[in-house]
């Protein structure tokens, strides 16, 4: 078929020296890599880890009354007593079988 | 034996030996500089897109398990990191600008080597106006001279399709070489609109 093999050729060469090139561009990219530290060790890594976890903590604290709230809806025999309580004939839900639970209005 | 010593070579390469990456580079700096030259429009940054190739030759070849062969291996790499070039130049809409073509082998004269330089860009230029799919094709065909099945492998389409586009590349690149015939003219941008198809 081909006349377009002889039409597409265009017997182009590496410049001299491209060999060289290439592997000094490698030898300093590998001297990059080596230099690079890691910035954090993995203890200060572990420290930041449980700081962050604490934070965490602090920060969902106001949620914590309707976690507990939700756990002792599962578990009907929990008495959440968190906040002021009521006397037995107001709002308070009362689960059937099970003690009487304040649910906070916060 | 050479098969043997063939295999060596490639696990000394995967081992990180610098020597036996030289000789890689040694052996594929033509093809890789050539299609670098080609995507890339011949521009000034042929070498260092051929340079950044190889680097990502030797960052990966660790991950090269011998499914395929080295030579195709290299090609895809090669391949896909011209085509993400072209893509990011043609967003930048630099391609095409003229420069020197480096190292035309086997011309004796300046004049034939200055005739020959600008045959080549005329031809790269040329390419360029090629779709991707189509300038793959020939890429692979033409200038890496692989068979059809080993382009199908290599690109990931059918055997059918290969020759599909190849035979749309060539019609293509018809259009943009060849010149209307006189008395025929077609109307302006007939080149361009061609390699807008």
């Amino acid at each position: 078929m081909d006349e377009w093999k002889t039409r597409l050729r265009d017997d182009i060469a590496a410049p001299p020296g491209f060999t060289d090139g290439v592997m000094s561009a490698i030898d300093a990219r590998r001297e990059r890599q080596t230099d690079k530290r890691p910035i954090y060790s993995p203890v200060t890594k572990g420290i930041l880890c449980i700081a962050a976890a604490v934070l965490l903590l602090v920060l969902s604290m106001p949620k914590l009354d309707i976690a507990w709230s939700a756990l002792a809806k599962i578990n009907p025999g929990l008495r959440v007593t968190h906040g002021a309580q009521t006397p037995d004939n107001d709002d308070g839900l009362r689960l059937p079988g099970g003690p009487v639970l304040y649910v906070s209005n916060r | 034996m050479e098969l043997a010593r063939e295999r060596e070579w490639i696990e000394s390469l995967r081992a990180g030996d610098e020597g036996s990456f030289r000789v890689l580079v040694e052996r594929y700096q033509d093809r890789v500089y050539a299609m670098a030259c080609r995507f890339s429009g011949c521009s000034h940054e042929a070498k260092d897109l051929a340079q950044d190739i190889f680097i990502q030759i030797y960052e990966h070849i660790r991950d090269f398990q011998g499914r395929s062969s080295l030579n195709s291996w290299i090609y895809r790499l090669a391949l896909n990191r011209c085509i993400s070039y072209r893509r990011a130049v043609k967003r930048r809409a630099v391609l095409g600008r003229d420069g020197p073509v480096f190292g035309i082998a086997g011309e004796k004269t300046p004049e034939e080597q200055l005739a020959r330089n600008e045959a080549t860009r005329e031809l790269h230029k040329t390419l360029q106006k090629l779709p991707e799919r189509y300038m793959t094709v020939i890429e692979l065909y033409y200038f890496q001279e692989l068979s059809y099945q080993e382009i199908a492998e290599l690109t990931g389409i059918a055997v059918r399709t290969v020759e599909t586009r190849l035979y749309r590349a060539r019609q293509r690149l018809k259009d943009l070489l060849e010149p209307p015939a006189a008395g025929k003219e077609e109307p302006h941008g007939r080149v361009e609109n061609a390699a807008a198809r």
